[in-house]
Parts: C-alpha cells; structure tokens; sequence
C-alpha cells in the first residue's frame, strides 16, 4: 500500500500541474490560455490559419511544464556557450585552450534537445524561411514588374516602414519602459514592416532569437490584417480624382525576359548584399524553374509538399520559442504596437511614392498601387484592386499591384540583408 | 574621446566594457556599441544616435539603389526586347507581303455594316465576321463586313471586364 501511494505521489510530482505551482509555472498557465486565443485566432477568424494553428499549438506544447520539447536554455549562448578549441604550438608540443567563446554549443543540443529542440535547428541555422521562399518564388509571376519595372521603386519605398520603425525602437529606450531594445531587437522589430512572414523569422533567429515568437506573431497578425490596416491610410494619402486613375495595359512580357529576370536578380542582388543571397537566391531558383518550364516535378514539390512540411516544421518551432519568460513582458506589448506603426509608415511611404509618381508621370499611374509595395502577396495587392475599385468600378488595378506586390518581397528581402549585414 | 569612454564604461561593468574595447580595436562604433550587451548601456554610447541615424539612412539608401540598378537593368532588357521583337513583325509582315494576293473577294449584297477602318489580320476578320452572322443574320439577309476598328484599349467591353472578374476572382 505504501508502494502504491508512493508511486501516486511520484507521478504527481513529476506531473505538468505540479510545474503549474511551482516558481513561475502560473505563468506557463497565462501563456496557454494566449495559445488558445490565437488558435481562435486561426480557426474562427482564419488569420493566417496555415501558421498562425501551427505557432499556436507550439506555443502550447512549450509551455506545457516537464513536457522537454523544446528548451531554451539551449538556445542561449551564455548559457549553452561552445568554446572553439585554439591550438598554441610550443617547440614539439601543441598546446590546446578553450577560453575563445563562439556561438552556440550544438553538440549539447543534439545529445540533449527535445523534439522541438531538433527542429528548431532549421530556423536557428537559417534553412526554413529560405525553403519557404523557394516555393513562394515557384508561384509568382514577376511578369508585371518585368514589364513595368518601374514598380520597384514602390516595392522600394514601402520599405521604408522598416527604417521608420527601427528608428521609433531604438527611441523608446528613451522612455525607459522595461529593459527596451538592442540594435539588433530594435532591426528585428522592424522587419515586421516588410510584411513577410519568413523574412521577418530569418532576421530575427540571426538577430534577435529571444524575440521569434512575439516577432512572428505579430507579423502574421498583422498579415492577415492588412485588408483592414491599409485602405483607411490609403484612402487618407489619396484624393477620389488619383485613386480613379485607369492605368493602360501590361505590355507582354516574352519568356526569354521571365528566364533572364531571377538569374539577374540573383547576380544583382547577390554581389551587392551577400547577406541576402540565401532568401533572393531561393526565391530565384523557385522561380527560374517555374519560368523555364522544364522543372515541371520540382516546382510541384516546392510549392506544394515541400513548402507545406516546411510550414509546419516553422510554425511549430517559432510558436516553441514563446516561453513565458521570452513572452510575458512589457516588450511584447511594445513589438506588436511597433509592428502596427512598421505596417502603417510602410504603406503610407508606398502610397506617397505612387502620388509622386502620379504627379511625374502626369497622371498616368495610380498611387493606390503603392501600398502593395509592402509584400504580403497577394494580399496587399488585392487590396489595391478593392480600393480602387470601390472608387471605379471598371477599374482594375490587380495586376499593376503585383508589380509592386513582388517588388516588395525583393525588396524587404535586401532590407533583411542590408541589418545583418550592419548588425550582424 | 571613445577610449575615455570605454575606460569609464569599464568602472560600471568590467566584463562587457572589455569586450567593447575588443570590439573597438577590430575597428566599427557599430560592434563597439553591440558589445555593451544591454540596451540601456547601448544607449549611453556617446556614438548610439550617429550609429542609428547612420543605419536608418544607409539602410533605406541601399535598398533604393539596388532596386534602381534592378530597374535600370529591367528597363534595358525591355527595350532590347521590344527591339527585337518589332524587327520579327516587321520580318514576318515582309514574309506576308512576298506571298502572293489572294484572289479578289467577291463583293457579296450589301445590306448593313459593321464597324469602321481596316485591319490586316485575316484570321481575326473571319473570326469576327463568322461572330457577327452567328449573331444577327437571319435567313435572306447577308453582311459585308467593310472594316473593323479597334476602340479605345483603356475602356474595356462588358465582356472583358466579365472575363478578366474570372480570372481574378482566386485572388
């Protein structure tokens, strides 16, 4: 009998509702019920449910205590340092030191790491989001920018959000709320401005890994927002008589053209900042397959089984990283309100250049088209078209905001690759 | 300047002004600043607003100039392009001339006229006039189509805005 109550009692202790007592296990129970709202989140009001369900049940399954998926201890330098061996040749003897502190210890990871632990290495070393872009760059059209590439500069333009907000982070440590934000915080804050999930997530795992789970769903969110974020900005910057421009046909665009473009951009882009070769190389490579026409098997893999199981490695790792003592703080407030002021400033920087570049062309292009410079594909474009349409209603302007649309993907890739580069 | 200051920072906190001043001999206000580890030490770099004026600047300024390389690249491209491409028409269209002149088409009774101005394109005239008599023509009466004009590209016919709603709708 005593046996037997024993035994109980030992698996209750070592139950997960003992770690809800214990320390700061009632914070693990908060960040469960957060994961519940964002699966209401992605299953009633369907924001982005193909991350968003993912995010949700990782953040759940890490916050559940003693469940060992996923531990962040391991993820943190100073507490899982690798000391790179340094060998000092003294006459006949090598001598070997360990003081010289590099990175992480990945050798501890594998021998002590959970299942989420494991898969988190894809985002950790930067192999998912790039993934992801192949497959994105196997299902866009750049036909629309090659043929008006103009639309870069809008694609350009709505970057500006990034900037805009790096700046705006860095000026709340002046408030001194909470612990504020680094550099390298305050550049992954910002990327939330360029509208893109995986960009956002390769910046940040390299930048600032503390911040992934806040960072990618606020981004997220604020993806599956943007039919409701961009039209009032975009309504406000713009008179009736601009956003009722008609803008003339597309001209074709030969395959020849559809072929030179990724491997260009790719050149570019590439030589310029070889930070961002890994996201615009695979976006390249996704495309250039489906443009040559002769990759029939592996475009249908990258853009279907391959981007799906990648999405789902993703979603669950990044929601992992949303422990309660990563989430719970002031700062979290702070991200999802600059992640807001990043969408807005860069839909405001891409509508104000498509009114200069309305005046310039003497009324010829229809700046409502700049707000899809911040990527969001397709998305922001086809808020374009509504609110264009909603002026007009013989007015289509979907395919003149895929140009920018694409532009922005580029574009807020190279931002990514312009802070690693400086910050990294 | 900066040393004095990576002396003092080193009075606060010993570990992080050390590797701040391991930074600043490899050279970068950047990797000095990143070196003190916190925010609030970040801050009080006398360097921290330079810095991150500097990269807000640089950083915009850089993605404009790629993307206006990328433009000026695309622009070319498009012009060679559109170059090669009139001299295969006008290769094609001298091809067409060369060919001898069908027999003349028999005038057929007249009875009304579709629209206006010539166009060369004979496939397109059949497809349109075989269009017109499926449509209108009723037993004793016949149509000459004259000519066809094309109308303005930027007004779209009710049955290309019907098509084009088609083909967007998955968006």
């Amino acid at each position: 009998m005593e046996i037997f109550v024993d035994t109980l009692q030992s698996l209750a202790l070592k139950s997960g509702f003992a770690g809800f007592g214990t320390g700061d296990g009632y914070l693990n129970i908060i960040m469960i019920l957060i994961s519940f709202v964002l699966f209401y989140l992605a299953i009633k009001k369907q924001y982005e449910p193909l991350l968003m369900l993912p995010i949700a049940f990782g953040m759940l399954l890490t916050n559940l205590p003693f469940s060992g998926l996923y531990h962040p201890e391991l993820w943190n330098p100073s507490t899982n340092p690798y000391f790179a061996p340094e060998y000092v040749e003294e006459g006949m003897n090598v001598l070997v030191t360990y003081t010289k502190e590099v990175s992480l210890d990945y050798g501890k990871v594998l021998h002590e790491g959970g299942l989420l632990d494991m898969l988190y290495l894809g985002v950790k070393l930067g192999i998912y989001p790039p993934i992801i872009f192949l497959g994105i760059g196997a299902m866009t059209d750049f036909g629309p920018l090659i043929a008006n590439p103009k639309s870069f500069l809008l694609g350009a333009a709505a970057q500006g959000g990034i900037f805009f907000t790096f700046l705006g982070a860095c000026l709340i440590n002046m408030t001194g709320l909470g612990d504020g934000f680094t550099l390298k915080q305050a550049a992954s804050i910002a990327i939330i401005g360029g509208a893109d999930g995986p960009t956002a997530i390769f910046l940040t795992s390299k930048l600032a890994p503390e911040l992934l789970g806040s960072i990618a769903v606020a981004a997220y969110s604020y993806m599956a927002l943007v039919p409701v974020i961009q039209p009032p900005i975009m309504k406000l910057l713009t008179t009736k008589k601009e956003r009722s421009v008609k803008m003339g046909q597309l001209r074709q665009v030969s395959k020849l053209e559809k072929i030179v473009f990724p491997i260009a951009v790719t050149v570019i882009v590439a030589l310029i900042v070889p930070d961002a070769a890994s996201l615009v190389g695979m976006l390249m490579l996704g495309n250039l397959m489906k443009e040559s026409g002769v990759c029939d098997r592996l475009v249908k893999t990258a853009t279907n089984e391959l981007m799906n199981i990648i999405t789902i490695f993703l979603g669950v790792t990044v929601g992992a990283t949303a422990v309660a003592q990563n989430f719970l703080k002031v700062e979290t407030l702070m991200i999802i309100a600059l992640g807001l002021i990043a969408f807005c400033v860069g839909t405001a920087c891409g509508v104000l250049l498509g009114k200069l570049m309305y005046l310039i062309s003497g009324g010829k292009i229809n700046p409502l088209i700049g707000s899809a410079g911040v990527s969001a594909v397709p998305m922001a474009a086809r808020v374009s078209q509504k609110v264009g349409q909603e002026t007009n209603p013989s007015n289509f302007l979907l395919m003149h905001a895929m140009g920018p649309n694409v532009a922005g993907v580029i574009g807020s890739a190279v931002a990514a690759g312009v802070l690693l580069s400086v910050l990294g | 300047m900066n040393i004095a200051y990576s002396i003092l920072s080193a009075a606060a906190t010993v570990e992080s002004a050390a590797s701040a001043a391991e930074a600043e001999a490899s050279g970068g206000i950047i990797d000095r600043i990143q070196a003190l580890g916190t925010a609030s030490e970040q801050i009080k770099d006398p360097d921290y607003w330079g810095s991150v004026g500097i990269i807000t600047i640089t950083g915009i300024l850089i993605v404009f100039c790629i993307l206006a390389i990328l433009i000026f690249f695309f622009w070319l491209l498009g012009t060679i392009f559109k170059g090669v491409d009139k001299k295969k028409k006008a290769k094609a269209e001298a091809a067409k001339a060369v060919a001898p002149a069908a027999a003349a088409p028999a005038p057929a009774p007249v009875e009304e006229t579709a629209e206006v101005v010539d166009d060369s394109d004979e496939e397109i005239m059949a497809v349109i006039s075989a269009a017109i008599a499926a449509y209108a023509e009723e037993e004793g009466t016949s149509y000459t189509i004259r000519n066809v004009k094309r109308r303005d590209s930027r007004t779209r016919s009710a049955w290309s805005l019907a098509g084009i709603g088609e083909n967007t709708r998955p968006f």
